[in-house]
C-alpha cells in the first residue's frame, strides 16, 4: 500500500512541468508525501531523496571567436535533486554548495552555469533563493591572470531539519572534449526516484547500454525535443535506491551504484563508439610520435648500445626502475600521455602514469621489443564494461611486454616500488592491448596468494629489574599491504613517515621510543619497520607470579579500521591475505613459564580471527 | 569558530612591506651569504633561512616582510606543497617575489605576476582569502634553494603580531627577527620559551630590535602534559591607544575592538521584537538570557561566511538573523543585542577553543580563534557559545575549560577564567560476565555537563553513520583499546548523554589456581593514561588532558571477594578520580602528581575474587 502510494505521489510529482514556478523544471511533492515521509519511516537516514534527475543533451554548436565562426560538440547537463531533510547533519550536507568545473579556454569561450533553489517549509510556505545569493568565482587562476578553474558556490539560508529542499542546476559545456557518458543512478542518500534523460541529434546513432539491465529496463522516447533543439530523448526511471556511503573494505561507488551508459556509433562529426575506431585513433594521435632521443635514454643509465643487445626481464625491470627513479609521478593520471611533448618529461623529472609508461614503450620499441600500450581501469575505481566502448572507463596507460612467449605488465602506480611487482589493484583485471590496426581485449590475471600479501610483526620482549616491558618489534608489509602503505607515504617526507609510524602503529605496543627506523619502502619491495622502546604491555603482579597480555599493532589496526556498528554495504577484501605475529619473550632468569601456550612461539591467524595471548609466568 | 581561526592564522602567516617601488629582488642574498649559511646536511626540505621583519610607519601601518630560503631534500614529491603565500583581506599581499638556484646559479626567477591565484572559497567556507602558489615544481631539483620573498600589509596592527621559528617549518636555521619602528615610537614585546635578547639599532628616523636564533627543531616527542605551543616566540605589539601613557593592556584592545565593530552593535526592530517576545514574562537574567542562547543555537546554524574583515568583524546582524546561519562572531552577537534590546547586559568574549595552549597575558597580542558571549548574573560568570549548537546554557564546552576569556566591556575589558563545572562527570556503571578469559558487559556510559555537549552536538551534526563510528573510536581512546563493541546506542537528556554499550572485554580475566583475579586497568585499558613522571619532567606538567572526573561502579555479578564470606553481595569494583585539570602553578602541579600517581595505584589495583558460591 505505501509502494502504490509513493508510485502515484511520485509519479504525479515528476511528469508534469512546474506550473506554479514557471523557473523550476520540475514541481515540489504533494502534501500526503510530505506527510508521508517522516524519519520514523526511514530509520538510521539523514536524508532521502526524492527525486534525483539527470538530463544530458549534446550537439553541434557555433561559437563566434575572434570574427570567426567555430563549430563544435556542445552538452548541456541538468542535474535536479529534491530531498527532504531528517536532521541536522543532512541540512549541513545540503546547506552548502560547491561545483567547480574546468574553463578549457579561458575568459574566451567560458562555459555555464546556473542554479536554481527553492525550500518548502513544513509550513507550505516556499521560498525561492534569490539569484544573488550564489557567487560563480575564478578558483584557479594561471599566471596570466586566465581562469583555469571556476567554482559556484552558495549557502542555503534558513535551512532547517523538516524541510524540502530542491536544487536545479544547469551547466554547459563548449567544445566537449569527451563524447560518451556514464550516468550513476544511486547516492550517498536514499532515493526514491533517480530519472535519466539523454537528448541526441536525429542523426546521431547512439546505442544504450544499462547495469544492471533487469532494473533499469530500456529506454522509452519520451520526447522529441523543441526546448533542446531538434533530437530525440531517451528517458529512463528506477525507484527505492539505497545508499551508497563511504565505507572502509566495500566496493567503490562506480561498482555498487547502477548505471547507464551512451555510446554514439557514428555521427558525422566524430567517429567514435567502436572500441576498433576509439583504439586506433588513439595509436595515431599518441602512440606514433617521435623516438625517445638517445641522450635522454641515456640519463636512465642506458647507452646506445643496447639498442642492439639482447633484452632480458633483467634489462625491462632495471628500465622500469630507472624510470621510477627518475621521474616523480604526479598525483593525477589522464589516459592521454604527453607524446609530443615527451622531452618536457626528461627536463622536469616529472610527468604522470601515462607520461612514465609512454616513455618505456618507445624506449623498447626502439630496441626492437614486443612491446604495446595498455589501457588500465584501477580495481580501487571498480570493474569497466567491455560492452560500453568509452575511453571513459580508463584511468591510464600501462606497458605490456612479450619475451620468448612470456608477458609481463608494467604500470606506473605511485603504490608499486621501484623494484617492479604486479600490484593488486590491476591483478585481475580486462584490459585494452592498443595496437597498430586497433586493440585486443585480454586478461591480466596472475592469481594472487594470501603469502604475497602479508603483514608480519616480530616482538622481541625483555623484562627490566622493577618488569616493566621492553619491546623490539619488527613490523614487515608486503604485496597489496606494503602497496597501500607506500601509496599513502609517496609525497612524506622521513620525518613525517616516522611520526606515523609513531602515531598510527606504534602507539599500539609502544608507550615510549627509543629508536623508530623505516626501510626505503620506495625502492624495495617490502616495507620494514623497526621500532623499539617501552612496551605498551603492563605486567601485573599477582600473588608471587607475573601476568601479561601482548599488544599487537597488526590485528588491532585492522578491527579499527574495518568494524561499525551501522553498516551498509558488503565487505571486501581487494585481496587474499596472512598476518602473521610472532612473540619471542626472554623469561628474567629465576622465572619458569606457567602458560602452556608459551610452547607455540609463532601465531598465524586467518583474516576473521582476533585474540589476545596471555603468557604466565 | 573557524571565523576568528583566521584572526590567529592572519598573526602566524604572511607578509609585509609595501612602498610602491620596493624591490624584493635587492634583498635576496648574494651567492657569499648564501655560502655563509650554517646548517644541518639532512634529507629532508629545511629552512636555512628565515627573516620575518615587522615595520611599523608614521602613520600607524604595520608591514610584515617574510624572507624564506628552503633547501629541497632528495623527496622532491613534498617540496611544491611549501612554495605559497596567503593573501586575505587581514593581510593583504602586495608583492611576493622568488627565485631557483642551483650551486649558486639562478635557475630561475618569478615575479608576483607569475605566480598562480587559488581561492580557499569552497562548500564549507566562503571568504575572500587566497593563495598565492609558485609554480616552480617543474624546474626543481634536490638540492636547489628556493628563496622567496613576500610583502604584505597587516590591516589592524593593533591585533599584535607573534614572531615565531615555527611559521617557517619544522626545521629551521638561521633565523632573524627585526621590528622596524619610528624612533619616536615605542615597541613592547615579550619573548617565551626561549632567551632571546634584541639587538637595537637607530638612525635619525627609525629604530630596529633584532632578534636572532640559530635553530628550530620542532620536538618530535613532548610531554604527555606539557603546552602544545612550546616553541620559541616573541610577541610584539605597539601602543593601541596612541594617546594614552600606559603600557599597552588588553582594556585597550577591547576598547579598539568595540570601536572596530561599532557598526555593527545595533538591533534592528526586529531583533528586539525577537527578544522581546521570547522573554515576556520570564523574570531573572539568567532566564532570559538561557532563553535567548536557546533559540539562537537551535535556529541559527553553524557555516563559515566571511568577506572584507570577515574573519575578525561579524556579519551584520539582520543579515544572521534573515538568513540564519553564521560563524561564532554572529552567533555571540545576534545573542549580545537581543540581550541589550530586553535589559541584559551581556559582554561578547574572545577565547581560544582547545586544550593544551599557554596563554600569555602581560602583552594585549591577539591569541584567539573563539568567540562565545559572557553574562554576570547574580555574582556568577555564565557562558553562552550558540556555535555548539546544542549546548548547555551558561556552560561551555570541555575544550574552554580554564582557558582564558577576554570579555570585552567598554573601558572595562579583562580576562576572566572560564571555571570548570563541578557537574562534570564521566560515569561507566554497569554488569560484566565472565566468559572464558574475556568478560562480556553491559554498560552505561554517561556523559556529564561539560563533557556532553560535543556528544550532544556530534550526535545531532554528524551523518548517523559517522557518529556510531565516533563513538566506537571514543571508546578506544577513552576506555578501552581492546572492548569488541558488539551493540550501541544512545540517549541525549537534557544535561548528559548517555551510551548503551554492550561489549566483550578479552583477556581482562587471569585464571590463577582458583581464583580469578581482575583490575579496572585491564577492563578498560585507556581510562588513566599511564605516564611515569620523572622527577625532572615536573616542570613541564602543566595540563591534564583527560576525563579528569570519573566515576566507575562495576558489578560482578557471579563473583565475591576471595576474602569475603560465600553468599554475600557480589563484587563491585568502584572508582572514583578527581583530577584537576590545568594549567597548573607551582602549588596545583605537586598537587596534581600527587594525586595522579595515587589514582594510578588505585587503577592498577588487582582484585581476587571467588566465583560466588
Amino acid at each position: 500500500m505505501i509502494l502504490r502510494f509513493l508510485l502515484i505521489s511520485v509519479i504525479v510529482l515528476i511528469s508534469f512541468n512546474s506550473t506554479t514556478a514557471e523557473d523550476f523544471v520540475r514541481n515540489l511533492p504533494s502534501e500526503d508525501m510530505q506527510k508521508w515521509l517522516t524519519p520514523e519511516r526511514f530509520q538510521n537516514h539523514d536524508a532521502v531523496i526524492i527525486l534525483k534527475e539527470q538530463s544530458f543533451l549534446i550537439n553541434d554548436k557555433d561559437v563566434f571567436y575572434r570574427g570567426a565562426e567555430l563549430r563544435g560538440k556542445s552538452t548541456m547537463r541538468n542535474t535536479i535533486t529534491i530531498v527532504k531533510l531528517f536532521n541536522d547533519a543532512a541540512v549541513k550536507r545540503y546547506g552548502s554548495y560547491e561545483h567547480e568545473y574546468h574553463e578549457w579556454f579561458g575568459d574566451e569561450i567560458p562555459n555555464g552555469i546556473e542554479v536554481k533553489v527553492r525550500v518548502l517549509k513544513p509550513d507550505k510556505s516556499i521560498w525561492v533563493m534569490p539569484e544573488d545569493n550564489t557567487q560563480i568565482i575564478v578558483s584557479r587562476r594561471n599566471k596570466s591572470g586566465d581562469p583555469i578553474t571556476r567554482k559556484m558556490i552558495f549557502k542555503i539560508p534558513n535551512l532547517a531539519v523538516g524541510d524540502i529542499l530542491q536544487i536545479e542546476e544547469h551547466f554547459t559545456e563548449v567544445f566537449v572534449r569527451s563524447y560518451s557518458g556514464l550516468f550513476f543512478y544511486n547516492d550517498k542518500d536514499y532515493i526514491l526516484f533517480s530519472n535519466l534523460y539523454l537528448t541526441f541529434p536525429f542523426k546521431e546513432d547512439v546505442e544504450f547500454l544499462s547495469f544492471p539491465e533487469s532494473r533499469i529496463g530500456k529506454p522509452t522516447i519520451q520526447q522529441v525535443s523543441k526546448s533542446f533543439g531538434a533530437g530525440k530523448t531517451y528517458f529512463w526511471s528506477v525507484k527505492d535506491l539505497n545508499p551508497i556511503p563511504d565505507e572502509p573494505y566495500s566496493r567503490p561507488f562506480a561498482e555498487q551504484s547502477m548505471l547507464t551508459a551512451f555510446v554514439v556509433k557514428s555521427s558525422d562529426f566524430i567517429s567514435l563508439g567502436e572500441w576498433q575506431r576509439t583504439s586506433k585513433n588513439f595509436y595515431e594521435d599518441y602512440l606514433e610520435d617521435d623516438d625517445i632521443d638517445s641522450d635522454e635514454i641515456e640519463t636512465l643509465g642506458f647507452s646506445e648500445s643496447y639498442k642492439d643487445s639482447i633484452v632480458t626481464w633483467d634489462t625491462v625491470d632495471k628500465l622500469y626502475t630507472a624510470l621510477r627513479k627518475n621521474i616523480v609521478l604526479s598525483g593525477f593520471n589522464s589516459l592521454y600521455p604527453s607524446s609530443e611533448d615527451i622531452s618536457s618529461i626528461f627536463e622536469t623529472k616529472k610527468g604522470d602514469a601515462s607520461d612514465v609508461a609512454y616513455i618505456m614503450y618507445k624506449i623498447l620499441q626502439q630496441w626492437n621489443q614486443n612491446v604495446n600500450i595498455v589501457w588500465v581501469r584501477d580495481r580501487r575505481d571498480g570493474l569497466f564494461e567491455y560492452s560500453v566502448p568509452s575511453r571513459l572507463w580508463f584511468d591510464r596507460c600501462a606497458v605490456k611486454v612479450v619475451i620468448n612467449d612470456h608477458t609481463k605488465y608494467y604500470d606506473f602506480d605511485r603504490s608499486i616500488p621501484y623494484q617492479y611487482e604486479l600490484p593488486w589493484f590491476i591483478n585481475p583485471i580486462d584490459i585494452l592491448t592498443i595496437e597498430e590496426e586497433g586493440f585486443k581485449k585480454e586478461r591480466i590475471q596472475k592469481f594472487p596468494n594470501m603469502y604475497d600479501n602479508r603483514f608480519t610483526e616480530l616482538h622481541n620482549l625483555t623484562f627490566d629489574d622493577q618488569f616493566g616491558v621492553n619491546d623490539s618489534l619488527v613490523i614487515n608489509f608486503t604485496g597489496s599491504a606494503a602497496e597501500d602503505f607506500r601509496g599513502k607515504h609517496y609525497s612524506d617526507e622521513n620525518d613525517k613517515i616516522i611520526s606515523v609510524v609513531k602515531n598510527d602503529m606504534g602507539k599500539l605496543c609502544l608507550s615510549e621510543y627509543d629508536t623508530v627506523g623505516v626501510n626505503d619502502f620506495f625502492y624495495n619491495k617490502d616495507v620494514n619497520i623497526c621500532l623499539s622502546g617501552k612496551s605498551a604491555i603492563n605486567v601485573d603482579k599477582i600473588e608471587d607470579k607475573y601476568v601479561f597480555s601482548v599488544k599487537n599493532y597488526n590485528l588491532a589496526g585492522f578491527y579499527e579500521k574495518m568494524y561499525t556498528v551501522l553498516r551498509r554495504s558488503d565487505i571486501v577484501f581487494h585481496s587474499p591475505f596472512e598476518i602473521v605475529m610472532e612473540w619471542n619473550v626472554k623469561i628474567p632468569e629465576g622465572y619458569t613459564i606457567l602458560n602452556d601456550n608459551l610452547n607455540k612461539k609463532q601465531f598465524i591467524f586467518t583474516s576473521n580471527m582476533y585474540s589476545y595471548l596471555n603468557f604466565t609466568f | 569558530m573557524k571565523a576568528v581561526k583566521l584572526l590567529s592564522a592572519a598573526l602566524i602567516f604572511v607578509v609585509l612591506y609595501s612602498c610602491s617601488n620596493y624591490s624584493l629582488k635587492k634583498d635576496m642574498l648574494q651567492p657569499n651569504a648564501l655560502n655563509e649559511l650554517t646548517y644541518p646536511k639532512v634529507k629532508a626540505n629545511q629552512t636555512v633561512y628565515f627573516k620575518k621583519t615587522l615595520i611599523y610607519t608614521d602613520d600607524n601601518k604595520l608591514f610584515i616582510k617574510r624572507h624564506r630560503i628552503l633547501k629541497l631534500g632528495s623527496n622532491l614529491k613534498s617540496a611544491p606543497e611549501i612554495l605559497y603565500t596567503y593573501d586575505y583581506s587581514l593581510e593583504k599581499l602586495l608583492n611576493c617575489e622568488a627565485r631557483v638556484l642551483r650551486n649558486n646559479e639562478k635557475v630561475a626567477y618569478y615575479k608576483l605576476k607569475d605566480f598562480h591565484t587559488m581561492s580557499l572559497s569552497n562548500a564549507r567556507m566562503i571568504s575572500d582569502a587566497k593563495v598565492r602558489i609558485l609554480p616552480v615544481t617543474d624546474v626543481l631539483n634536490t638540492g636547489d634553494v628556493v628563496e622567496i620573498i613576500s610583502q604584505h600589509e597587516q590591516t589592524f596592527p593593533e591585533l599584535g603580531n607573534i614572531l615565531t621559528p615555527a611559521e617557517a617549518g619544522t626545521n629551521v636555521h638561521n633565523a632573524e627577527f627585526v621590528v622596524e619602528y619610528p624612533v619616536s615610537d615605542t615597541i613592547y614585546y615579550k619573548t617565551v620559551n626561549a632567551q632571546l635578547k634584541p639587538d637595537y639599532h637607530h638612525d635619525e628616523t627609525t629604530s630596529q630590535m633584532i632578534f636572532k636564533l640559530n635553530t628550530y627543531l620542532e620536538p618530535l616527542d613532548k610531554n604527555y602534559f606539557d603546552y602544545k605551543n612550546k616553541e620559541a616566540a616573541i610577541y610584539v605589539n605597539k601602543k593601541i591607544n596612541p594617546v594614552s601613557d600606559q603600557i599597552p593592556n588588553w582594556n585597550e584592545f577591547g576598547n579598539w575592538y568595540l570601536n572596530l565593530i561599532n557598526e555593527r552593535l545595533h538591533a534592528t526592530p526586529e531583533i528586539c521584537q525577537l527578544a522581546e517576545d521570547l522573554t515576556k514574562n520570564l523574570s531573572s537574567d539568567k532566564i532570559k538570557m538561557d532563553t535567548i542562547f536557546q533559540y539562537i543555537q537551535k535556529n541559527v546554524r553553524y557555516e563559515q561566511e566571511y568577506l572584507e574583515y570577515g574573519g575578525i568583524i561579524p556579519n551584520p546582524p539582520a543579515t544572521i538573523l534573515t538568513r540564519k546561519y553564521g560563524d561564532c562572531k554572529d552567533y555571540s552577537l545576534i545573542m549580545y543585542l537581543m540581550a541589550k534590546c530586553v535589559g541584559l547586559n551581556p559582554d561578547l568574549t574572545l577565547c581560544y577553543r582547545g586544550r593544551g595552549i599557554e596563554f600569555y597575558d602581560e602583552l594585549p597580542v591577539s591569541q584567539f580563534n573563539h568567540m562565545i558571549l559572557h553574562l554576570n548574573s547574580d555574582s556568577s560568570d555564565f557562558w553562552y557559545d550558540g556555535t555548539n549548537r546544542t549546548g548547555i546554557s551558561g556552560i561551555t564546552t570541555a575544550d574552554l575549560i580554564n582557558q582564558k576569556g577576554l570579555v570585552i566591556k567598554k573601558d572595562h575589558t579583562q580576562l576572566i577564567n572560564i571555571d570548570e563545572s563541578d557537574k562534570n562527570q564521566l560515569a561507566v556503571t554497569g554488569s560484566l560476565w565472565q566468559n572464558s578469559k574475556s568478560l562480556n558487559a553491559d554498560l552505561q556510559i554517561v556523559l556529564s555537563s561539560q563533557y556532553a555537549i560535543k556528544f550532544f552536538y556530534l550526535s545531532d551534526y554528524l551523518n548517523t553513520a559517522d557518529f556510531y563510528n565516533y563513538m566506537i573510536d571514543w571508546i578506544h581512546n577513552n576506555l578501552g583499546s581492546n572492548l569488541n563493541v558488539e551493540d550501541l546506542s544512545w540517549q541525549k537528556g537534557s544535561k548528559d548523554f548517555t551510551i548503551y554499550l554492550e561489549t566483550e572485554i578479552p583477556n581482562s580475566i587471569v585464571e590463577i589456581d582458583d581464583y580469578s583475579y581482575l583490575s579496572l586497568k585491564k577492563i578498560f585499558n585507556h581510562l588513566i593514561p599511564e605516564k611515569i613522571i620523572n622527577p625532572e619532567a615536573e616542570p613541564s606538567i602543566n595540563y591534564y588532558p583527560d576525563y579528569g572526573r570519573i566515576l566507575i561502579d562495576l558489578k560482578f555479578p557471579e563473583y565475591v571477594e576471595s576474602d569475603s564470606v560465600q553468599g554475600v553481595d557480589a563484587f563491585h569494583l568502584e572508582f572514583k578520580s578527581q583530577l584537576p585539570p590545568g594549567p597548573f602553578d607551582t602549588e596545583t602541579r605537586k598537587l596534581f602528581i600527587r594525586q595522579y600517581r595515587e589514582i594510578l595505584e588505585e587503577y592498577a589495583q588487582i582484585y581476587k575474587l571467588n566465583v560466588r558460591g
